[in-house]
């Protein structure tokens, strides 16, 4: 067969694309079960918060359970990542996505620590919009469906820590742990299955 | 100059091929995701994956989920040597032509 260079210039792009669009599918079917399994844990400590006594939530066992939330949530990325990739090195996408979220943790700890304010209710929105701005930033490379998801939920947790009183704990599962369990699902649709 | 694959070389089958080919070897895509990924029909991509498995480039696996009827899709070895074959084939002339283009990784 006789390919002419215009035409193998327009065969090499289109595979190109498609290369591309596949890789993203891929990455929105891995970051689904990542998404859902924070979302999970996000409703689930923010529910247990609201039913425990004000008194208790700047006690040792508060924060251990917030140390076991992040512990889990880490260790249970991983433990996604490897077996989606199994038999295979991680790709260099999933080594990204597990060093983005260790590095916003780490400046989440760094500036918990280093901001001598009491803690408390500072902290229940500063780590919700740390995230969230994440998940927007993450929308600049991943769609623009993160990035509305991040702000609107920016935005929400914003209005409930202004005006919701001893309600907030409860917004924030709903409304932060939806959010992640939503986009995952969303994920989960378009992505390609193993 | 290795000639190029006549089968691989028809635009959605080249798509279909470029995108099995990011999968992992064990891995397979179901036959709606594989549709949305490449924006071919049904139809289209249903005769397309049948002159494939024809070939030998690909492997069509039919089971259920649920009581669902689905079929999923992934490239033998043979298929993902003829398509890197033919993606070399392409650049082979874009070289001689002095053309330039994103190379696909």
């Amino acid at each position: 067969m006789t390919i002419d260079p215009d035409s193998a210039a327009a065969s090499l792009q289109d595979i190109a694309d498609t290369e591309r669009r596949a890789r993203e599918s891929l990455f929105y079917s891995v970051s689904s079960s990542i998404l859902i399994l924070w979302g999970v844990l996000v409703a689930s400590v923010q529910t247990l918060i609201f039913f425990l006594p004000p008194f208790s939530r700047s006690s040792g066992i508060f924060i251990a359970s917030w140390c076991v939330f992040y512990a889990v949530g880490m260790g249970g990325s991983y433990a996604i990542l490897r077996a989606r990739y199994r038999p295979r090195a991680l790709s260099p996408m999933a080594r990204r996505l597990m060093g983005a979220m260790v590095i916003l943790i780490a400046y989440g700890v760094l500036w918990t620590a280093l901001l001598e304010l009491p803690a408390g209710k500072w902290l229940s929105v500063f780590w919700p919009t740390l995230f969230m701005f994440g998940f927007v930033l993450a929308g600049l490379w991943v769609g623009r469906f993160f990035v509305a998801c991040g702000l609107i939920v920016t935005a929400l947790v914003v209005a409930g820590y202004l005006w919701l009183g001893p309600w907030y704990p409860l917004w924030l599962a709903v409304v932060q742990g939806g959010a992640l369990i939503v986009s995952g699902l969303w994920m989960r649709r378009i992505g390609v299955s193993r | 100059m290795s000639g190029g694959d006549e089968i691989i070389h028809q635009a959605v089958r080249l798509r279909i091929m470029a995108a099995l080919n990011v999968l992992h070897v064990e891995d397979a895509v179901e036959f709606t995701r594989l549709r949305d990924l490449i924006k071919a029909t049904d139809g289209n991509l249903g005769a397309h994956l049948e002159t494939l498995e024809k070939a030998g480039y690909i492997a069509i696996e039919k089971r259920f989920e649920g009581k669902r009827p689905q079929s999923r899709i992934k490239a033998t070895p043979a298929g993902r040597r003829a398509f890197a074959e033919h993606v070399a084939y392409l650049r082979e002339i874009l070289d001689s032509s002095g053309q330039k283009v994103t190379p696909p990784r």
